[in-house]
């Protein structure tokens, strides 16, 4: 018996298969593929109009400095939806098991090497309570059967690592779980570490310590799932975990905005100089080579101006996800943007409100193919903002802890070191 | 046919039969097959103008391949299934061998490979079923060629867990691979 039987058994089972009749259907469905891509671009240049809680932005008190008021704000207003936080927010009835309930790990969880992973939804540090008490770094996911499939069951694990936490220049300590720890496809984690980034294969069960100089406090996946940014105050690295070569880049990882879908290259945000507008600035697929740079135009927003950026940002093909402070000269107190980098105007905002606490609110990406921006909130929890309607629902509980969601985007393409790595969609 | 897609018709109508019965071999499912080559064959009809000078089939095997190991995780993603297929193939289509009976070999073959792994059950399509090379077999899975080797080796050795009656069949050399 041969590879030739083999063959033949695969072949008399393929035999059950009739002849199909795909061609032209799949001529057709190009056909409407290409219309629906055609309106959403063209939805997207025309924006849609705003809902009728943004018309108190357009009272005297919250004119914008230096703008206008009066009908010539409120047809510049039109162009953005102003969203803002429901009360209550309704939890989402299917949002489990994908998502947990609630963002607290279980203390007796079993180690990751015990109850294997197909891939991780998010990860989670609690606050340690009490000093010196050890980091504990958890995995929320879909357990493996044979070799690698999922089985269907979430639940959470324990990485079995030793991390310390990060510090920078002043001394001031950090967390080595930051937002964009977990990478691509939920595969593998990255921390942060002094003169280091550890790297865990969820999947594999792997850690290895690769070494990267400088007081590391941030990591910044590249879509490949291969390639990352490792960040310190005084520089950032593009490390390749697979190789563990480690090259000077230009980008500053911590502003650069994860691309998760839908285009290539980096795009990074940050906050203006001398209180001017927040930038844009344009890389390569490696954050290598800087090409461009632009201001956000926020003026069409009214009140919502960048006091300061929150968090970081994520970026979904042209859309960009940050939240934000506002300018102290006004009452809009925290929101979530989002910027259009081919136009650098804001798009969409999410109203979080005012008198919030510091660092209460971020952005931890996107989800459903650059429709659903991810926001976590100190007091409402891990919400899902729908883009298209501006719903806004609850996926899990509040957590007093870091949490990282895995990127899941797909149709990219980089390059990065003359090998190209594209997802098709 | 409007000009752009009439070459398009005739590659999709030469390659179509063997893609719909190469993803039915991974998904077990012949409704599920040709929604993925249906679906597949989109995506390369949207992108035909920079393919069809290269290699399209190429390229169209990779969509449907991936699509084809992939679509189980999206679907749990979005229902919760009360049984992963591994466990859905009853025990009753388990055949006496028979000594030669086709029929009853080929029940045998189907319920072995409906218990692998949607990645093992692709790498044995393109392997055996396609007959094409572990490197090719790699590139199309977006996979090492390693991986390729030990999870040919884990699906065989498995087959022949599920299936002792296959051991013939599926025996390797020392190398992995079959004899």
């Amino acid at each position: 018996m041969s590879r030739d039987d083999l063959r033949e058994m695969f072949a008399d089972l393929a035999e059950e298969v009739p002849e199909a009749r795909l061609a032209e259907a799949a001529v057709a469905g190009a056909r409407r593929v290409r219309r629906r891509r055609r309106l959403i671009a063209g939805a997207a240049v025309a924006v849609l109009a705003t809902t009728v809680g943004a018309v108190a932005w357009s009272s005297p008190e919250n004119v914008p400095p230096g703008g206008t008021h009066g009908s010539a704000s409120a047809s510049a207003a039109s162009k953005i939806r102003i969203d803002r936080l429901p009360v209550p927010i309704a939890g989402e009835r299917d949002a489990g098991p994908y998502w947990p309930r609630w963002l607290t790990p279980p203390s007796d969880a079993p180690l990751l090497a015990d109850a294997p992973l197909s891939h991780a939804v998010l990860l989670a540090m609690p606050l340690p309570v009490g000093v010196g008490a050890p980091l504990r770094v958890y995995a929320y996911g879909e357990g493996s059967v044979n070799g690698g499939s999922g089985d269907g069951k979430f639940g959470w694990v324990r990485l079995d690592v030793n991390l310390l936490r990060t510090l920078d220049q002043a001394g001031i300590a950090g967390s080595p779980v930051v937002p964009n720890s977990l990478g691509p496809l939920g595969r593998r984690a990255a921390f942060p570490q002094r003169d280091g980034v550890l790297i865990v294969d969820l999947i594999e069960g792997g850690v290895e310590l690769i070494s990267v100089p400088g007081l590391n406090t941030d990591v910044t996946w590249l879509p490949d799932g291969r390639h990352l940014l490792v960040s310190s105050p005084t520089g950032t690295w593009l490390v390749d975990v697979e190789t563990s070569t480690v090259v000077k880049a230009r980008a500053r990882g911590g502003d650069v905005t994860p691309l998760v879908g839908g285009a290539s290259g980096l795009t990074a945000l940050t906050d203006g100089v001398s209180d001017g507008p927040p930038m844009l600035r344009f890389y390569d697929d490696a954050g290598l080579v800087e090409r461009d740079s632009r201001p956000v135009d926020a003026r069409p927003a009214g009140p919502y101006q960048f006091g300061f950026l929150v968090g970081r940002g994520w970026r979904y093909g042209n859309l960009i996800a940050r939240a934000a402070a506002g300018r102290p000269d006004t009452d809009v107190g925290y929101f979530v943007a989002v910027v259009d980098d081919r136009t650098a105007g804001v798009t969409n905002v999410l109203d979080i409100g005012a008198r919030r606490d510091a660092g209460c609110c971020t952005a931890l990406g996107w989800s459903g193919a650059g429709d659903d921006v991810l926001i976590t909130t100190d007091t409402e929890g891990l919400l899902r903002w729908h883009l298209p309607t501006g719903a806004v629902t609850r996926l899990s509980a509040p957590v007093s802890g870091i949490v990282s969601v895995a990127p899941m985007g797909c149709d990219w393409t980089i390059t990065v070191d003359n090998i190209t790595a594209e997802c098709m969609p | 046919m409007s000009e752009p897609y009439a070459d398009f018709t005739a590659f999709a109508e030469a390659t179509q039969l063997r893609m719909v019965r190469a993803a039915y071999l991974i998904c077990g499912d012949r409704h599920l097959a040709e929604d993925l080559a249906q679906s597949a064959l989109i995506k390369l009809a949207l992108r035909w103008s920079q393919v069809r000078d290269g290699q399209p089939e190429a390229y169209l095997r990779t969509i449907l391949y991936r699509d084809a190991v992939s679509w189980w995780r999206r679907r749990r993603r979005e229902v919760l299934v009360a049984d992963p297929p591994e466990h859905r193939q009853p025990d009753e289509q388990r055949q006496p061998y028979d000594g030669g009976d086709r029929s009853h070999l080929r029940l045998m073959f189907a319920g072995a490979l409906a218990r692998l792994t949607p990645r093992q059950r692709a790498v044995l399509v393109l392997r055996y079923y396609e007959d094409q090379s572990e490197a090719y077999t790699a590139e199309v899975l977006g996979i090492a060629v390693g991986t390729v080797k030990s999870q040919t080796a884990a699906a065989l050795r498995r087959l022949r867990q599920l299936a002792p009656e296959l051991a013939d069949l599926v025996r390797e050399d020392s190398r992995g691979g079959l004899r």
